[in-house]
């Protein structure tokens, strides 16, 4: 009898009273189903194990070994190779997020601009957004090309005797690719920033003429501090985006010259699937994961000092 | 009163517009004059044993164009200050602008926003264009010291030649399905699971919901480990069923449809129940068509995603019979080992062929994606 009672207030509780209630509990788990399948193997029980994997020496093919916190413990104290892996992807987040937000912004003012056909330009600046990566780094590559790109060639042009050798040299490897990322990504932002641009109300403008504002104070008293809110958006977008960077690494330098381009997320994939340490990648895989989390919140902490909400 | 006309050209915009074109005429003075006298070095070459034609053809487009520029910036800044002294003459001599010199004004205004948006446009597309004439050189007129900007002679072959080279049909094939079947994949499961999340009532729906986009938050270096052990126990690798069933299920898909059921008011599904709608009727016939904008968007969007991604494929499909379109483009590059400079016009010409369709779907479809983007943004 308690035993009855219990089961049926649990499915009270959980289900509804009513058995329409319950019926209409049952359809909507239904209904969810599909979804939450795929949720609970790609997600919940990936993390899970990857969490575990951390704590394992694995190759992959043989019997795994645990090894507690000797993964984590190596990668603070004894891998040069993953502090570098670090400070480059440090470099890539420093060296992308402003400028590319700034870059961003400034073709969104150009396309926000009331003249017939301005969709057109938009269109045209978000190309890149929809081209593949490896395509974008192959385009990069051969632009960048120290004997026969077009960069290099129009430097010369320009009177320079000496050129950088862009890719293969371990000083202008990051900027070229922080460069090629900024170039891809722009059209992307720029649509966010071109949205919050035209939320910003005409009258505004109207009254500040009136009062006698120019341009730039237009610009730096109304458009800046109302678009701060998109601007906290496109930088915490952009540094999670950062701090992912392989693809075009992986193309334009192999991470090279002398592991100049090689980011964490390289360093990840050259430990699982070229040393198949399963154990080791997966510990640097949450090592990443703390940190883009702990500079996201850093971010929101930080965002009420300089963003400005109506 | 000198303040206040200045004031004034501030307000109008004209002064900064012209500012912005003086400083840009100033740039293609100096590339000018810089290009004239690397020419005028170059020409003292010809003591070297170089003829002048050679001279010029090392040059190539720049040593012809540069005098031009020197030309376009002198004539550019005359204009420039010209407008200058217009301004300050106009400004001066009338106090009020007759309705004829605003309207010249706006339309001379309207002149320079096309032409800066037209220059910044034509320079973020050049490296698109730099590669499709590059898949159209020959090898020779590719590795002329001074790069040619349109091709001399166009070499179609180069795409031909790429498909000897490595099976692109095929890419393109598996790749097509690999996202058609994705596409189809997530449309369903989202469909069902925003319908679930948005009109469905049970208990614990938010926290459910909470967790499943924080999925979102783990970046797929996390799982990938995981999931490719999955995939292999399966035996799913070299697979279309390993190219597509993890990719499956989307956070993003599902939270992007969610707010747009929530938007569809609750009254026009009980119109539809009172019709005799089921669920699956109510969600075919009510929610879909009024979403129309929202799913075609998303659907788009995980299209273009779908097509250009390549750490996955790059793991699961290590032979060409499941190779998608981005992994076999980089099999393209392998295939020139030691000798890609000389051949990359064929690399680039495959490069095309991955970006095309990809491209012309976007053209036919951007204004879905256009504002689906700035929506999303939004919330």
């Amino acid at each position: 009898m308690i035993v009855t009672n219990f089961f049926q207030g649990l499915r009270n509780s959980l289900f509804g009273k009513t058995p329409t209630q319950r019926r209409e509990t049952r359809t909507a788990w239904l209904f969810l189903a599909p979804n939450l399948l795929g949720f609970m193997l790609f997600t919940v029980f990936a993390v899970g194990m990857a969490f575990w994997l951390s704590f394992q020496e694995w190759d992959l093919f043989n019997q795994s070994n645990p090894v507690g916190l000797a993964n984590y413990i190596r990668l603070f104290t004894g891998d040069p190779d993953f502090m570098r892996a670090l400070y480059n992807t440090v470099y890539f987040v420093i060296g992308v997020v402003p400028v590319g937000a700034v870059l961003s912004l400034i073709l969104a003012l150009l396309v926000n601009q009331k003249i017939k056909g301005v969709s057109l330009f938009r269109t045209a600046l978000y190309v890149p957004v929809v081209t593949p990566t490896i395509a974008v780094g192959l385009i990069w590559v051969w632009l960048y090309n120290s004997d026969f790109g077009l960069i290099n060639s129009f430097l010369s042009q320009l009177g320079f005797s000496q050129t950088p050798n862009w890719l293969t040299s371990s000083t202008w490897s990051k900027p070229a690719i922080v460069l090629t990322n900024i170039w891809q990504n722009a059209g992307y932002y720029m649509v966010i920033y071109l949205a919050a641009l035209q939320n910003i109300p005409d009258q505004l403008y109207e009254a500040a003429k009136i009062d006698g504002a120019t341009r730039w104070q237009q610009f730096s008293r109304i458009t800046l501090p109302l678009l701060s809110p998109t601007t906290f958006l496109v930088f915490v977008m952009k540094t999670m985006g950062a701090f992912k960077i392989f693809e075009a690494a992986y193309i334009m330098t192999e991470g090279g010259p002398g592991g100049s381009t090689e980011t964490i997320v390289y360093y990840i994939y050259k430990n699982g699937f070229e040393w198949f340490r399963m154990g080791y990648a997966a510990a640097i895989a949450w090592v990443l994961f703390a940190i883009i989390f702990l500079c996201t919140l850093f971010q929101f902490k930080i965002q009420k000092t300089w963003v400005y909400y109506e | 009163m000198k303040g206040s006309l200045l004031l004034k050209m501030r307000q109008a915009g004209w002064f900064d517009l012209l500012v912005f074109f003086l400083a840009f005429s100033l740039i293609l003075v100096a590339l000018g004059i810089t290009g004239y006298i690397q020419y005028n070095i170059q020409m003292n070459n010809m003591d070297e044993g170089l003829t002048k034609y050679e001279i010029k053809e090392a040059l190539g487009f720049f040593a012809l164009s540069r005098e031009n520029f020197l030309t376009i910036g002198l004539i550019a800044v005359a204009v420039t200050l010209l407008g200058f002294a217009l301004l300050a003459i106009s400004r001066a001599t009338e106090r009020q602008v007759s309705q004829q010199a605003k309207e010249n004004m706006h339309h001379m205004r309207v002149v320079l926003q096309y032409v800066v948006a037209g220059m910044i446009t034509l320079i973020m597309l050049f490296p698109i264009y730099w590669m499709v004439i590059s898949s159209l050189k020959t090898s020779t007129e590719l590795l002329l010291p001074v790069p040619t900007l349109w091709p001399r002679l166009f070499q179609w072959a180069n795409f031909p030649n790429v498909l000897k080279r490595a099976p692109f049909i095929r890419y393109l094939f598996n790749t097509l399905v690999t996202t058609f079947f994705i596409m189809v994949g997530q449309i369903i499961i989202g469909v069902l699971a925003a319908y679930g999340f948005s009109k469905g009532s049970f208990k614990g729906k938010n926290v459910l919901f909470l967790l499943v986009l924080g999925a979102l938050m783990i970046p797929i270096q996390v799982t990938f480990v995981p999931i490719y052990v999955m995939v292999s126990r399966l035996g799913w690798v070299n697979s279309f069923p390993g190219l597509i069933v993890p990719n499956l299920v989307s956070a993003y898909f599902i939270f992007m449809l969610r707010q747009s059921f929530m938007s569809v008011d609750d009254s026009y599904l009980d119109a539809g129940r009172v019709d005799g709608l089921n669920r699956i009727g109510l969600i075919v016939h009510v929610l879909i068509p009024m979403c129309a904008p929202t799913m075609i968007t998303i659907s788009i969007i995980t299209f273009i995603t779908g097509w250009n991604s390549y750490f996955w494929p790059k793991m699961v499909a290590t032979k060409d019979e499941f190779r998608t379109i981005a992994v076999g483009v980089t099999r393209l590059r392998q295939t020139f080992a030691g000798m890609e400079t000389a051949n990359y016009n064929e690399i680039m010409a495959g490069a095309v062929m991955a970006i095309i369709p990809i491209v012309i779907l976007f053209l036919i479809l951007q204004k879905y994606i256009m504002a689906g983007m700035s929506k999303a943004s939004m919330k």
